[in-house]
């Protein structure tokens, strides 16, 4: 049972707390007025013997009026009047008590009730007296009567007074029940009230102590101090599923927390990979002013070629950049290959007029050359080209990268589409399938990147459609890019 | 947590505890003021049969009979009532004996005098057939079935002893000694007359006392409210003052015990009462009364009960019981106090 209002509802509980506490004041409540109305019904009946002995005088008075009016005029009246007052003086008589008790007022009643029995056959004889004419008998009776009647006033006062008294000291002790039921009343209601208010304190506090807890841990937790413990709440209520759901966040923060802290040692740890290839670059930047110092032009034209390839390298994969920079890129990557491989590579380009701003994901077209190099026009027995054509289409800049290399099955275009190949090219180079990923994420549509091929030697066309309206998501990776470029620079 | 559970477990209980006792106060305390009231009815007892005991007066003496005939009706499931004292109304002894003829006792015991009234109530009790025993006086030409009663006679002589003896005593000082009687009727009663035949017989055949004492009758009468003490003390202011006063009963006993110290007069007035209430008791022992004839008033109340019982049972019943008397004097009573 406790256990069970242990795991209800905050709302439950205390709606447990006010019946509880309602229904023992209820009762007292009850109990109470049941004893104080008992004790009222008694107050009512206190004088009620007064009350009947009064009636019964009255009675008496009635019978003896009526037969002193028969004996003064013979009235039809007065006899039908005595008639109905002796059968309701009979009456009241037979309620009299007829023990002879060791209680005075029983004795009295007793007493009364003979001499009304008396008294009523002397009235009876006077009557009939009357009738008969007897003036003698009726006088004697009459005198009888009244003599009799005077005694009975007399007791009937007494018992009167008898009752009175034991009735007074009844009301005595009722009206002191009363107020002992009130005194008790009051301090019952104050003591039940007291505990009732404790209670529902302690009972309120329980209720809200883990609350309280909870707030005190999550009031840390905002000052940024995560190193905390939430108390366990042993209640199944909304505070323990909130504590426990405050846990479980707390928990959750405090992994993120140490799982940022790894990237943040992992990032860094990235950036002091890249100090080395600035530390070339820069290298070959002093090779190439080195070269031209002593006057070896083709030297330092390609150490400024190399050193060039690896800056751009080194640049921020996400910073977008324009067609010229793309193509400028290819030109020197072309170039140093071409130094490398003594000329083996033929490269043209075609880009059509005021094109060249369309911004594109960095190291995009080098990756694809790259490609057509090592596994389009490297292992032909002829003279290997590249032709890149950029032209404007609409609203778009269609860029296209052919070669006449070894050319692509369909299954192996199929492949290249669905993204089947690998991320990396065994060259270390960024690989198709990442070009490919990285323009679909930034443009939002798979159509911008498309590869062709006639099949086996045929040489292999690579098509870009980029929009030319700009792309704000390139344009937010303009603003992240410039950045992550300023703190290249710092480096 | 668990020590805090505990402590509330310990709280709810002690407040649960105390709440019971509460309301265990209240309905014992009620119930029981409630039934107290009940019980006042249930304590009554009923009896078989009801005599009326009905006295002139309310004296200390007749109230001791009364508690005696009383406690012994208790023995023979009889309720004996002092009929009509507690009534507002001041109702004189016949009045009291018609209510009691009307109320339709059992029997009643009534004390006797010469008196008309009473002679007429107690026929109409005997023609309503209730037997009444006589108590104190008897009377002549009524209808009673017994009589309970000192030997007037008897009484006599035991004042008379006592009056001897002061008197000796007196005449070593003095010629003549003056014994006065005080009686509560104006007119003497056959008891009283008995009464003082005796002391006078008793004084008479003395032969020291014989010419030098004498016994006269000095009726105090009860007809005025108050009167008898008045009348007393009227007595005794008067210039020549008896050397003994023989007090009947026991008002005029304490009536003339008052009086002698009131007006400095002991010494001078010997006192023989009657009766053995504690302020006579007292006085005795101060020397103020000398001696005082007390009659047995247990056995006055219970002949008195007995008389209407056998009466009632057999139909016979004795015609006279005679109580015995005692007297009281200093001697007696330090030997009473020594027992």
């Amino acid at each position: 049972m406790i256990e069970r209002i242990e795991n209800s509802s905050i709302g439950k509980k205390l709606l447990f707390i006010y019946a509880i506490t309602s229904v023992v004041v209820l009762m007292l409540n009850i109990f109470v007025f049941v004893n104080i109305n008992r004790l009222v019904k008694e107050l009512d009946s206190v004088f009620l013997t007064n009350i009947n002995i009064g009636e019964f005088s009255s009675s008496l008075d009635k019978v003896h009026t009526q037969m002193l009016g028969y004996l003064n005029t013979k009235s039809t009246d007065d006899i039908y009047g005595y008639y109905e007052a002796y059968q309701e003086y009979e009456t009241q008589i037979s309620l009299l008590s007829d023990e002879i008790s060791s209680q005075s007022t029983k004795r009295m009643e007793r007493n009364i009730r003979s001499m009304s029995e008396n008294y009523l056959l002397l009235t009876e004889n006077a009557i009939d007296a009357k009738r008969g004419r007897n003036i003698e008998k009726y006088r004697n009776y009459y005198e009888q009567a009244n003599e009799l009647y005077g005694y009975l006033k007399t007791y009937i006062n007494n018992l009167n007074n008898e009752y009175f008294k034991n009735n007074s000291a009844d009301y005595l002790t009722l009206s002191d029940s009363l107020g002992y039921v009130e005194f008790i009343n009051m301090f019952v209601f104050v003591t039940v009230s007291t505990v009732s208010i404790i209670l529902v304190i302690i009972l309120a506090n329980r209720v809200t102590r883990p609350l309280k807890s909870l707030a005190d841990v999550a009031e840390k937790v905002a000052e940024g101090n995560y190193n905390v413990t939430v108390q366990p709440v042993k209640t199944m209520d909304e505070i323990g599923v909130l504590n426990a759901a405050f846990d479980r966040m707390l928990t959750g923060i405090k992994q993120g927390i140490l799982m940022e802290m790894k990237l943040r040692e992992a990032e860094l740890k990235t950036l002091q990979a890249q100090i080395n290839p600035h530390f070339l670059f820069n290298t070959l930047n002093a090779g190439a002013q080195l070269a031209m110092m002593e006057g070896a032009d083709r030297t330092y034209a390609y150490v400024q070629a190399v050193a060039d390839f690896y800056r751009y390298n080194v640049k921020k994969t996400d910073a977008p950049v324009t067609l010229a920079d793309e193509i400028q890129m290819v030109d020197t990557y072309i170039y140093i290959l071409n130094i490398r491989f003594s000329g083996d590579v033929g490269y043209e380009k075609h880009i059509e007029e005021g094109i060249e701003d369309v911004m594109m994901p960095t190291m995009t077209l080098q990756p694809i050359v790259e490609n057509a190099v090592n596994h389009g026009i490297r292992e032909i027995m002829g003279e290997g080209r590249i032709v890149i054509t950029a032209e404007n289409d609409g609203a778009e800049c269609v860029i296209r990268i052919s070669d006449n290399g070894r050319g692509l099955t369909k299954k192996q275009v199929d492949d290249i589409m669905h993204r089947r190949t690998r991320m990396k090219d065994e060259h270390g180079g960024i690989g198709l399938r990442n070009v490919m990923e990285r323009l679909f994420l930034m443009f939002g549509r798979e159509d911008v990147f498309e590869v062709e091929s006639d099949g086996p030697d045929m040489g292999t066309t690579v098509t870009l459609r980029l929009p030319k309206d700009g792309n704000l998501a390139l344009e937010d990776m303009e603003q992240g890019g410039d950045e992550s470029i300023v703190s290249d620079n710092d480096m | 947590m668990k020590k805090e559970e505990h402590k509330t477990g310990i709280f709810i209980i002690v407040a649960l505890i105390i709440l019971a006792v509460c309301l265990g106060i209240i309905i014992f305390r009620v119930q029981y003021l409630l039934l107290a009231r009940d019980q006042v009815d249930t304590s009554a007892r009923t009896y078989d049969r009801y005599y009326a005991f009905i006295t002139s007066d309310d004296s200390d003496f007749w109230e001791e009979v009364y508690e005696s005939a009383r406690d012994y009706g208790e023995n023979y499931d009889v309720y004996v009532e002092k009929f009509g004292s507690d009534l507002s109304a001041g109702y004189g002894e016949a009045e009291r004996i018609e209510i009691a003829v009307a109320s339709g006792v059992d029997g009643i015991i009534a004390e006797g005098a010469p008196k008309s009234a009473l002679k007429k109530a107690l026929k109409k009790a005997d023609a309503a057939g209730i037997p009444v025993v006589l108590v104190g006086e008897d009377m002549r030409a009524v209808p009673r079935i017994s009589f309970v009663g000192v030997g007037q006679y008897d009484l006599g002589e035991m004042y008379g002893v006592q009056a001897a003896a002061i008197s000796k005593k007196l005449l070593n000082s003095k010629d003549k000694v003056r014994i006065t009687v005080l009686s509560s009727s104006a007119k003497p009663g056959e008891g009283e007359k008995l009464i003082i035949s005796a002391i006078r017989k008793v004084i008479s055949s003395d032969e020291d006392l014989y010419g030098r004492a004498s016994v006269d009758l000095y009726p105090i009468g009860d007809d005025g409210l108050f009167s008898s003490q008045e009348t007393v003390y009227d007595f005794l202011m008067e210039k020549d003052v008896p050397d003994v006063v023989i007090a009947l009963t026991e008002e005029l006993t304490v009536s003339t015990y008052q009086a002698v110290v009131d007006l400095n007069l002991a010494g001078v007035v010997n006192i023989i009462g009657s009766h053995d209430s504690d302020a006579i008791k007292s006085a005795i022992k101060n020397e103020v009364i000398y001696s005082s004839v007390a009659t047995d008033t247990t056995q006055y109340g219970e002949y008195a009960t007995y008389a209407l019982e056998e009466y009632l049972k057999t139909g016979n019943v004795s015609e006279y019981f005679a109580v015995d008397n005692i007297v009281l004097d200093v001697p007696t009573l330090m030997s009473e106090d020594e027992s």
